[in-house]
């Protein structure tokens, strides 16, 4: 062995350790079936390749399934939208996944379907106080200064889903609704959301945003229990750059497309 | 032929060079595994699968850099992979209930200093993982510093500073349920 310049009780135990009976050494070369045969060539590996990316693109091209499946989802921070294979009669401009982002116009036309009652918040595990979740939190804690009279967020939940997520609701007076839902999450974070009928491009402060009008799924899993909740209300997601980390945000209400952006822009 | 003639001939595809390869590693990948995992017949499993993952990833190996530590991390690897299945670690503990039965040595057969050995590795299974793997290398593989560096993927200072912490915690679990290894130390 090599150079090893033991203490004297690491000595002590490498002396009984020279003494542990090990199973005898099988012959691994008996088994001829485990040896690699030789390497690929490298053209053999670049036609293999080819072949396969011939067959996926066929496969995208003759299977409109699989196209939605693999083409049909917006990513927008650590939020993955989901979209419908067809779009119901839009309200705002749908989304076109093709282009860039940023450049979309707004459209702020009012739904014209009812908004469905979305599904209660289903009890929410890690409540806890504002000032707790901050110091856990990555990234600095920004709250709404639009409307003026908002105030503080009357619950706050910090919860695991890879990353943290900070959600902070404002509730309806004399109701258990929130009338506003505002998440923050970190670039570990990850939810998703399906079945949307209606999803347009905006901006909050220049960054691409996405716009979720009517009914939907919100789908969060993570380290603890998972949540499927169907939403009836508007959603406005975005992402901003604070300190260096990239926060993903979320705000749900039954406020227009105008009204959330202002709202997203009043963060402090 | 030098070790890495050697395997610079087992990187061009020449098949007896990778079977002396494996042929003078066998030992001590088995080794690490049977340590690790306490079956003879897992650990043959893991050292078969070390070496066909060793050899599909032999064209990126460095000739130059020795080849058990390289070997030795792939084997940790592999253990480790294996394990991640629950099922595969409930019947791995069901095989070594068994072999502990039927293939170790009964108390008649061990010569005294192979039963120490065998209170050792009882009492190095009780500490961490981490623990465990630098204990192993160290001082029943007998890896150097550099060589235990390499097979963890750490640098040498934390192999010592592991070492001394791993030593530490094997006293005492010594002290408390093996008091006659006490004396080493």
């Amino acid at each position: 062995m090599s150079e090893q310049q033991w203490t004297q009780g690491e000595e002590q135990l490498v002396q009984i350790a020279r003494a542990f009976p090990y199973p005898t050494t099988p012959v691994l070369l008996a088994r001829p079936t485990t040896f690699p045969r030789q390497r690929r060539q490298p053209l053999q590996v670049l036609a293999l390749a080819i072949a396969v990316i011939a067959l996926f693109v066929l496969a995208l091209i003759f299977s409109p399934r699989l196209r939605a499946t693999v083409t049909n989802f917006w990513q927008i921070g650590v939020v993955r939208l989901f979209l419908p294979e067809v779009m119901e009669t839009p309200t705002a401009e749908p989304v076109d996944i093709s282009t860039p982002a940023v450049e979309t116009p707004v459209s702020t036309t009012p739904i014209q379907q009812p908004i469905q009652q979305s599904s209660p918040w289903p009890p929410l595990a890690g409540e806890t106080l504002l000032v707790t979740a901050t110091a856990q939190l990555p990234f600095p804690v920004r709250l709404p200064t639009y409307p003026p009279d908002l105030g503080p967020p009357d619950r706050v939940f910090l919860q695991r889903r890879n990353g943290l997520i900070l959600i902070l609701l404002w509730m309806a007076p004399e109701k258990e609704q929130a009338r506003l839902a505002l998440f923050q999450m970190g670039s570990d974070a990850w939810i998703s959301k399906g079945d949307i009928k209606v999803l347009a491009r905006t901006t909050v402060h220049g960054h691409a945003a996405a716009w979720v009008e009517g009914v939907h799924i919100l789908q969060m899993q993570g380290e603890q229990e998972g949540v499927i909740r169907l939403v009836g209300e508007n959603v406005l997601v975005w992402v901003e750059q604070i300190n260096g980390e990239s926060v993903t945000y979320r705000l749900e209400s039954d406020l227009l497309l105008e009204e959330a952006v202002r709202i997203g822009e009043s963060l402090e | 032929m030098t070790e890495t003639e050697t395997i610079a001939r087992a990187q061009a595809g020449e098949e007896e060079a990778w079977r002396a390869l494996m042929q003078r590693y066998q030992q001590p990948v088995f080794r690490l595994a049977y340590l690790l995992i306490g079956d003879a017949a897992a650990a043959e499993d893991v050292a078969q699968e070390t070496f066909t993952r060793a050899y599909r990833g032999l064209a990126r190996f460095d000739s130059t850099r020795p080849l058990r530590p390289w070997l030795l991390q792939i084997t940790r690897r592999t253990v480790y992979n294996r394990q991640r299945s629950l099922r595969r670690y409930a019947q791995a503990l069901g095989r070594l209930f068994q072999q502990q039965r039927q293939t170790a040595p009964s108390a008649h057969e061990e010569t005294e200093a192979q039963e120490q050995a065998l209170h050792l590795w009882t009492a190095v299974q009780r500490l961490a993982r981490s623990d465990q793997e630098v204990i192993y290398l160290r001082y029943f593989l007998e890896l150097s510093v550099g060589e235990s560096a390499n097979a963890l993927g750490v640098a040498s200072g934390t192999v010592k500073s592991r070492s001394s912490r791993a030593l530490t915690r094997l006293r005492q679990v010594i002290e408390t349920e093996f008091p006659e290894l006490a004396s080493y130390g």
